[in-house]
């Protein structure tokens, strides 16, 4: 009998099973029902509370008794005429009188009615805010608008210049010009109440010491910039005894017209100076023999991009000094070669923390294995654009420098990059790394776990199969991915990367050929038959928290990747050269209203209209690059000065054709922009 | 639900629910550090506040009463005048006057969220204007010796943003 019925359910199975499991369901429904506690604990939000206090009071008894209805002045508005003024109040008041008494209980009936601006026949000045208030109104402006505030008034003049914070947002710069005493900037500065922490000098002729420009600015600077600029040995001597405060000094591209330090007597000090860099002036072995006296405690030499010959036992010499303090040099650039390196590695008792030695192409990779195995304690090592690195120069560094935090290089040719270099590595939080071989799978990170790692770089390299999701699975917590100019066998191994990437803020897919519009549409995945990974698909338009996204140069994009992307924090964007049209810039700027940088440049189909979406309805717009967009016209410019008042800095019109110099002059009128290219 | 009264300069009494009296630090610390007891039914002076001030003020507070504590921002962070929420908005569109007695008022009564939301609106009032309309707008008067304005311009030309 048994085996019948079983044989009877085998073969109709198809039709049993849902009719019992909806009769089990809804037995199993009813019991829970009859069983579990149906009340869920329930608290009313602060709007609901808000709304209920709002309705059930007896204020609605009285229609007039609206607070917001009282008043209508635009806020905006220019005061009125004192005749208008005084009848407006007037007329207001009896209004103001009359809504009281419904709203909040008022017990005794003051003997004067009338409010104090009844009375008045002219418009009272406004209070005096307090101090402490105005600072924080003016904390609030940028500082275009608080070099406007400090011309209206001598109390506001006097808050701005006494208060720090808000003069830190001024920066003194000088700009083709000469120095001399008695020159204007000196007149004008000389006596001026404010601080200043910060001057650049840019192509700047410093003449004379203008001892009395300095004296009154020095105090207080905190950060002084000399780039492209011409003095002599004893002029900038003379300028850095009166800023005994500098905590920041740059000498950059700057002619020395003599330099005789050894007659100028160094009596001073610096102590507070962390940070110096010294680029392109000629004269090292002099500045290194004057700084050597006047700054002691400095922690951060910036030589890059130093071309220069004779330095070496100056420079020595000049780290010997400084020993005790210093924690990073910068030497990428320069033409530093083995032995100087090794001088440097071995001065007593010196404790690198970072060094770079990028573009230095005189170093071997024995330097670098030397290097780190004198000065174990770097945490930063940048030798990108050095040498191809191997299995074996590889696994040395990670050696010696189990403490690697950052680092950037190049590799070629590694058989397992795991065990050599990355097994060691479990500290590192920034690894940019550029593939030399352009053979797949020569770069596989599948098997390295780091949950410290935050940022990745990788260039040129080519991912073999499968191994993206596997490697970013267990590096949970990258925030900024760059993947330039990479392959990938399977492109679809990146866009299952992205489940793993939810913290993703900054992601630079620039010259990533293997995309398509498809990659980033939701519905096309779907088509796709991947059994067991489709579970975990997590499309690249889901990270909510992505800031910056660089797709130029993906030359197959076109609008329907804008269409399809919808970011809400989006702060900056570069679509360079990508196949775009104003009905993709319409999506964008719908989609991404935060948008701040806007880099759409060499999109050759942007109109005007585009123009127009881009400045009128992304309202934080700072910076706009429409370089080489050559279809745009001058209507583009009348759209940026009508709409682009006040946020915008930067604007980039350069390779435009068909715009005339005259409208490009009248760019000149837009006050917020501060760096123009037409 | 208590309530304590309150007495303005020109001699009007508030009765005020504690809850909403207490959105000012003043207030707060007065009944709760000084031990003022408000069921004696006297009320608490402030004689720097004026009836109508006072009023909306209170308006202002009863509805932001439940509001929780805003979070910390860091100095660094570059501070937005963009988000006002509407109904404050709505309620600050006032004329200078009373925007600037609402503040005088809301800083000798110690209300930090209030005195951030009008200064944030005197803000977006100086944004983007020339010296002479700022002075137009609020009605300052030019008190410059001659010839100072002149190098405060000048000193102005020497200065730029600085960058981030």
């Amino acid at each position: 009998m048994w085996p019948l019925i079983l044989q009877f359910l085998r073969s109709n199975v198809a039709y049993i099973t849902l009719p019992i499991a909806g009769i089990v369901g809804v037995i199993g429904y009813n019991i829970e029902s009859l069983l579990s506690d149906k009340y869920t604990p329930y608290s009313a939000s602060i709007q609901e509370q808000r709304a209920e206090r709002n309705t059930d009071d007896e204020n609605l008894k009285n229609a007039a008794d609206v607070e917001k209805l009282v008043y209508r002045e635009n806020v905006l508005g220019r005061n009125l005429s004192p005749s208008l003024d005084s009848t407006a109040s007037v007329r207001l008041s009896p209004v103001v009188r009359s809504c009281v008494p419904n709203r909040f209980v008022m017990d005794t009936v003051p003997p004067t009615p009338p409010p104090p601006s009844a009375s008045a026949n002219e418009a009272p000045p406004l209070p005096r805010l307090p101090t402490e208030i105005l600072v924080t109104i003016f904390q609030h402006l940028p500082m275009a608008d608080l070099a406007q505030v400090r011309l209206t008034c001598h109390h506001w003049h006097d808050t701005i210049c006494y208060t720090s914070s808000l003069m830190e947002k001024f920066v003194l710069s000088f700009k083709n010009c000469r120095l001399y005493e008695g020159c204007e900037q000196c007149r004008v500065l000389a006596k001026s109440k404010s601080v200043y922490t910060k001057a650049t000098l840019k192509a700047v002729a410093v003449e004379d010491a203008a001892d009395t420009l300095w004296c009154a600015l020095g105090e207080d600077l905190q950060d002084l910039t000399l780039n492209d600029c011409s003095i002599s040995g004893e002029t900038l001597v003379r300028l850095l005894r009166c800023t005994p405060n500098l905590r920041y000094f740059a000498l950059k591209t700057t002619k020395f017209e003599e330099f005789h330090i050894n007659n100028v007597s160094v009596d001073f000090r610096l102590e507070k100076l962390e940070t110096l860099t010294l680029r392109s002036i000629f004269v090292y072995d002099e500045c290194f023999a004057m700084f050597r006296q006047i700054c002691p405690r400095l922690k951060v030499l910036k030589l890059n991009y130093s071309s220069f010959e004779g330095w070496g036992e100056k420079l020595v010499q000049f780290v010997q000094t400084v020993r005790g303090t210093l924690e990073g040099i910068n030497l990428s650039y320069t033409k530093i070669g083995a032995t100087l390196l090794h001088k440097l590695a071995t001065v007593d008792r010196l404790r690198l923390k970072k060094i770079s030695l990028k573009s230095s192409y005189d170093l071997k990779q024995r330097d670098i294995i030397q290097l780190s195995r004198l000065q174990p304690s770097i945490v930063h090592l940048n030798i990108d654009n050095l040498f191809p690195a191997d299995d074996q120069i590889l696994s040395e560094i990670s050696r010696n420098l189990p403490n690697l935090k950052r680092i950037k290089l190049h590799i070629c040719r590694v058989h397992n990059l795991q065990q050599s270099f990355l097994g060691n590595m479990r500290r590192l939080e920034y690894l940019k790394i550029t593939d030399a071989t352009h053979v797949a799978g020569n770069l596989d990170l599948s098997a390295y776990e780091n949950t410290h790692l935050e940022k990745l770089y990788v260039s040129a390299a080519t991912f073999s199969r499968n191994t993206l999701p596997r490697f970013f699975e267990k590096s949970p917590n990258i925030r900024s991915l760059t993947l330039y100019q990479c392959s990938y066998e399977n492109i679809h191994d990146l866009q299952l990367s992205f489940a793993h990437l939810k913290k993703l803020e900054y992601l630079n897919l620039q010259r990533t050929f293997d995309i398509d519009d498809s990659f980033f549409s939701r519905t096309v995945f779907d088509s796709v038959n991947m059994p067991f990974e489709r579970i975990r698909f997590f499309p690249v338009t889901n990270l909510t928290r992505l800031c910056y996204l660089n797709l130029s140069r993906c030359r197959d994009l076109s609008d329907e990747t804008l269409v399809a992307i919808s970011f809400p924090r989006l702060k900056k964007i570069d679509l360079r050269g990508l196949n775009i049209t104003d009905f993709g810039v319409r999506a964008l700027v719908r989609q991404c209203p935060r948008l701040e940088y806007v880099h759409v440049d060499a999109c050759k189909r942007i109109c005007d209209s585009a123009v127009l979406m881009l400045c009128r309805d992304l309202r934080r717009l700072k910076l706009l690059n429409l370089d080489g967009c050559r279809a745009i016209t001058d209507a583009s410019i009348e759209h940026v000065i009508a709409h682009c008042r006040t946020s915008l800095v930067w604007l980039n019109m350069m390779n435009c054709p068909l715009l005339t110099d005259e409208a490009k002059h009248r760019l000149e009128g837009v006050r917020s922009i501060r760096s123009l290219y037409v | 639900m208590s309530t304590i009264k309150l007495e303005t300069s020109d001699g009007v009494k508030f009765t005020v629910k504690t809850q909403v009296a207490k959105c000012s630090g003043t207030i707060r610390t007065m009944l709760e550090d000084i031990g003022i007891n408000p069921q004696d039914g006297e009320a608490i002076p402030l004689s720097n506040v004026h009836s109508t001030i006072l009023q909306k003020i209170l308006v202002w507070a009863e509805h932001h009463v439940d509001d929780p504590e805003p979070p910390r921002e860091d100095a660094d962070a570059a501070k937005r005048t963009d988000d006002i929420c509407s109904w404050d908005e709505d309620f600050l569109k006032v004329d200078q006057r009373t925007l600037f007695d609402v503040m005088l008022a809301a800083n000798y009564l110690d209300m930090k969220q209030l005195i951030a939301v009008c200064c944030k609106t005197v803000a977006n009032m100086i944004k983007g204007k020339t010296a002479d309309q700022i002075r137009r707008t609020f009605n300052i008067e030019n008190d410059f010796p001659p010839g100072e304005e002149d190098k405060i311009r000048l000193r102005n030309q020497f200065c730029e943003e600085r960058s981030r």
